[in-house]
């Protein structure tokens, strides 16, 4: 079988090695050069020449720059062509000795390599994925991922391990509502994603959202928290007054005084409130659910309400079972191309 | 620490073994391999003592933390030396699968032995499948690494013995079965990797530090089976691609883990 031209250079070891050393240096690069920062914060760990080279070569986003993208692609097309190659070869060697399988085992290992790569154009092609963060009780739309429907969240539960406070389980419960009025309830928690209609549903975070008003004699304000947020009472920025609340869900004083959560779990709910004024306290207090403090003059702030809020992150992608297949794909043609062989040497 | 009944007593015989067999590439005494063997034995049933205590106490597999992998790993390693003396009369390689075995295990003294509960992301059923594949395809690397440092210090005093060549090539295929076997066990860790991260995170590939360094050390050792096939690329040009296919593995294991962070941090 004589190859020749492009073919021949396509179907090149020669080529493979080369492109597997580059894709090296991208994955060394990639992973020892912080990616994603400014030009600024390369020039003050780099200097100015090192940012100009990795601005100019992509290297602060490797893995996404075009030229990562077109290394893989002649990779790919250098190994169809290998694979193709290989299949002639496998059919060939095979006619000579039918019995003998570990022909097929590279050709199989390599088309297997091949789906995962149409896999991935497949992913980046039509994979959709989002995330949410929403409070038990609310509900947003999904119909960004062709389902038409609605997601509810109807509870979140955390499962502690029993001998102590750590969390051994996130949990959500979801409902998904349909224009025509149905309704499909679904659990899912880490590393057990509920499933409907090709979309995942990922439990992926959690936290808590409280409610607190500030209120005068004439006015109320009702301010929906998540974590640590500063609230600006005044115009001024620079120097003004803010005020900043905090939640603990098990509230607690340790021995230096600090105030920590002993535990996720919501056993003595307490908000820390911080009124800051240029940029230094003035004032701090704690409050339990429905207590309310004069923060200042004529200003009070009440802690009505908390519930959790979950992550979940919602994903449509029909690129990962082809990548799976790949996967599958190429370990029958590893355990082909290897096995045999060892079999073999073990009869001599 | 549990192990800490057993600590120094394992290092003693992990030392003996390892400066037995070194001395004995010099000196062919037959003592000196009845020492390494005697070694490793008593050294690799303390270490497997230790893990099932640890296993035990733990209630799961002790593949945790850096340090019940290091431990387990470190154990692989002396277990196959044992299988390379008493089924291959090998003792040439462990004289530098032995060392590494040792110095794994002096490693694990300044990690944490801390028993923790499994975070929620830890808790699937690929993980014991993930982190097998991981520890067999490491020690088989390590095995291929030792082997070939060996062979590497050997060649350069070359005769023209047929002999020696007859050895050359045992040793050169001993290097190239260790790798298929790691490398089919490198690409199982990839692939349960690949289908847990997506499970758990949602990406079955983000690029994570430790990830790129397992892909590194795949394609280096993918490399290295396809050369391997020409002339020019057996023996010595072979065993410098399994030597940096080594150095990846130790830098993805621990270099990734303690200066790089990423997902896969859990010291």
């Amino acid at each position: 079988m004589k190859k020749h031209g492009l073919f021949k250079l396509l179907t090149s070891m020669r080529l493979a090695t080369i492109l597997i050393a580059i894709i090296v240096v991208a994955c060394v690069l990639g992973s020892v050069i912080p990616q994603n920062l400014t030009y600024n914060a390369y020039r003050e760990m780099f200097g100015s020449f090192s940012a100009d080279v990795i601005s100019a070569f992509a290297i602060d986003h490797v893995f996404t720059s075009a030229w990562f993208f077109a290394v893989l692609s002649i990779f790919f097309i250098n190994l169809a062509c290998c694979t193709a190659s290989r299949f002639l070869w496998a059919a060939h060697s095979a006619k000579n000795n039918k019995k003998n399988i570990v022909f097929w085992g590279s050709p199989v290992f390599h088309v297997g390599l091949c789906i995962v790569y149409i896999g991935v154009l497949l992913s980046a092609i039509s994979g959709k994925k989002s995330y949410y963060e929403i409070s038990v009780g609310d509900e947003i739309s999904i119909s960004e991922f062709n389902t038409s429907m609605s997601m509810r969240i109807d509870g979140f539960d955390m499962e502690y391990y029993d001998d102590s406070s750590t969390p051994k389980q996130y949990i959500s419960h979801i409902s998904l509502s349909g224009d025509d009025g149905s309704i499909k309830n679904l659990t899912t928690s880490v590393n057990s994603p509920a499933r409907y209609k090709g979309v995942s549903f990922l439990q992926q975070s959690y936290g808590w959202e409280v409610s607190v008003s500030l209120f005068t004699n004439m006015a109320q304000r009702e301010y929906k928290i998540r974590e640590e947020q500063w609230i600006p009472l005044s115009d001024d920025d620079e120097g003004g007054i803010a005020l900043g609340v905090a939640f603990y869900p098990d509230y607690k004083q340790n021995e230096n005084g600090e105030i920590i959560s002993s535990s996720g779990k919501d056993s003595n709910p307490r908000i820390l409130w911080v009124l800051q004024a240029n940029n230094e306290p003035a004032a701090m207090g704690t409050l339990s659910k429905g207590e309310s403090n004069l923060i200042m003059e004529q200003l009070g702030i009440r802690f009505d309400d908390y519930r959790n809020y979950t992550g979940i992150q919602v994903k449509y992608d029909r690129g990962i079972g082809v990548i799976f297949i790949g996967f599958l794909v190429s370990c029958i043609g590893l355990l082909l191309r290897y096995l045999p062989i060892n079999a073999k040497d073990k009869k001599k | 620490m549990l192990l800490g009944n057993f600590y120094y007593f394992v290092l003693t015989f992990l030392v003996l073994a390892s400066v037995s067999t070194i001395v004995q590439l010099w000196f062919k005494a037959k003592w000196l391999k009845i020492i390494t063997f005697i070694a490793s034995t008593v050294s690799s049933v303390l270490m497997l003592v230790s893990i099932v205590l640890r296993a035990i106490q733990t209630g799961r597999l002790p593949y945790n933390s850096v340090y019940e992998f290091t431990l387990v790993f470190s154990f692989m390693l002396v277990a196959v030396s044992l299988v390379l003396m008493a089924r291959f009369k090998l003792f040439g390689p462990v004289a530098f699968i032995l060392p590494i075995s040792t110095i794994l295990f002096a490693a694990t003294f300044g990690m944490s032995t801390e028993i923790t509960n499994l975070m929620p992301a830890l808790q699937s059923k690929w993980r014991g499948v993930h982190i097998t594949t991981a520890i067999v395809a490491y020690s088989c690397f390590a095995v291929s690494f030792g082997t070939g440092i060996y062979f590497l210090i050997t060649s350069r005093k070359k005769s023209t013995k047929k002999t020696d060549d007859n050895q050359e090539m045992r040793l050169d295929s001993l290097i190239q079965n260790f790798v298929i076997v790691g490398f089919i066990f490198l690409t199982l860790l990839l692939v349960t990797g690949a289908i847990w991260a997506e499970e758990a995170w949602g990406s079955w590939w983000t690029w994570d530090p430790k990830e790129t360094w397992a892909l590194i050390t795949w394609l280096i050792y993918a490399v290295y089976l396809h050369l391997h096939k020409r002339q020019f690329w057996k023996g010595t040009r072979g065993c410098y691609l399994v030597v940096i296919g080594f150095l990846c593995v130790i830098f993805t294991l621990f270099g990734v883990t303690f200066l790089m962070g990423g997902l896969h941090s859990y010291k």
